[in-house]
């Protein structure tokens, strides 16, 4: 089925909402002093990279 | 790293990623949601939005055990008015859920006089018979969302009525506001604060009332009063929807008649509103009655405050 136009603005817009998210704790993780938090912040990089490849396959 | 980006603290950075995964949740992933037809793509974007939230939560609970992100419990005042929004809920939805196939409506009629009617779906004018038939309306329609709209009330409404503040469009009336109460001078109506100006019989909608010179039936009819002790609001109807008139004495239909009957919202709540009514047994009022400006002299047992802008209705203080 493709996408509808409100349905690829809102793609996109996750995508990019992601992908932000993604730089910003990437950013973070090297300043962080508290180790469980760096943990925390590893977790969900990972979970943000497979969320932007997720969205990502929706986009052919 | 610039010095700029050093100057984060750990709690700066957790609340920042927690601030930015409450904003993806809510305002990227549920709308985008809301949106899809695609059903492959609304599954992954379900499947996201939970993740979000669950990294939200590791977040949040990483504040909440550094003490920086505190949960304050909800103090008595807070419960308790939760725990009325509650039973009032619970209370409007059991009306409507049972309402729909609930007891009878005893059919009512002015005997004569002149009087604005609902009959039906619109207010009518008219001299005589210009009261209703319970059993032929069709104003409340539960599963429907509650009266019609706003805007049919509005249609051939009574002087001062506006559909938008009495018993609500979309059956948010009852559900915002009530009158509570014993006897009906001591009552008050105790809407939530949230029903008022959004359709329900908060306070504000009672000072429009008594400004416009109409004013609910239970303040009417000489201190008749309007279904005794009513703690109900009809079998199956808005049950503590309505409270109060208490001790007041049963519906009093003749007077209807001998005082011109003005206006006569019938509505039709539920089904269950038939039992009480006119008997005083307290088993609710049904509703919809509604009587506005009296065009008469006939006295009309007002609180002062109800009647301050209306001189001719004389006073209750004797």
């Amino acid at each position: 089925m493709p996408l509808s136009q409100t349905e690829a603005w809102y793609l996109g817009e996750c995508l990019k909402g992601e992908t932000l998210m993604c730089k910003k704790l990437a950013n973070y993780r090297d300043q962080i002093q508290d180790p469980g938090l760096r943990q925390i912040v590893d977790d969900l990089l990972s979970t943000c990279r497979r969320h932007v490849d997720l969205l990502a396959s929706h986009v052919r | 790293m610039s010095e700029m980006a050093r100057q984060f603290s750990d709690r700066e950075i957790a609340e920042d990623i927690l601030t930015g995964h409450k904003y993806l949740a809510n305002y990227y992933y549920a709308p985008a949601i809301l949106e899809s037809q695609n059903p492959e793509l609304r599954s992954v974007l379900q499947q996201v939005h939970s993740d979000t939230q669950s990294q939200a939560r590791q977040v949040f609970d990483y504040l909440n055990a550094k003490g920086w992100y505190p949960v304050k419990p909800a103090d008595n005042v807070d419960l308790t008015e939760l725990k009325n929004v509650a039973e009032r809920s619970r209370s409007t939805v059991s009306a409507i859920t049972h309402g729909t196939t609930g007891g009878q409506i005893p059919a009512m009629s002015m005997q004569q006089g002149q009087g604005i009617g609902y009959q039906g779906q619109t207010w009518q004018t008219g001299t005589g018979a210009a009261g209703m038939n319970p059993q032929a309306q069709a104003g409340w329609q539960p599963m429907g969302g509650g009266w019609q709209t706003g805007a049919q009330w509005q249609a051939g409404n009574p002087p001062g009525w506006t559909g938008a503040t009495g018993w609500g469009g979309a059956g948010a009336g009852w559900q915002t506001g009530g009158f509570q109460g014993a006897p009906w001078q001591a009552g008050r109506w105790t809407g939530t604060e949230a029903g008022e100006g959004q359709g329900g019989m908060g306070p504000s909608s009672v000072a429009q009332w008594s400004r416009w010179g109409g004013q609910p039936s239970w303040t009417g009819f000489g201190g008749t009063g309007y279904a005794g002790g009513g703690t109900g609001f009809g079998a199956g109807g808005f049950q503590g929807a309505f409270q109060g008139a208490g001790a007041r004495g049963a519906w009093q239909q003749p007077d209807i008649g001998q005082r011109g009957g003005q206006y006569w919202a019938g509505g039709q709540f539920g089904g269950g509103f038939g039992t009480a009514f006119g008997t005083g047994s307290g088993q609710g009022v049904g509703t919809g009655a509604w009587y506005g400006r009296p065009s008469g002299s006939y006295q009309v047992n007002l609180p002062d405050w109800a009647r301050q802008d209306r001189p001719e209705l004389g006073s209750d203080r004797g």
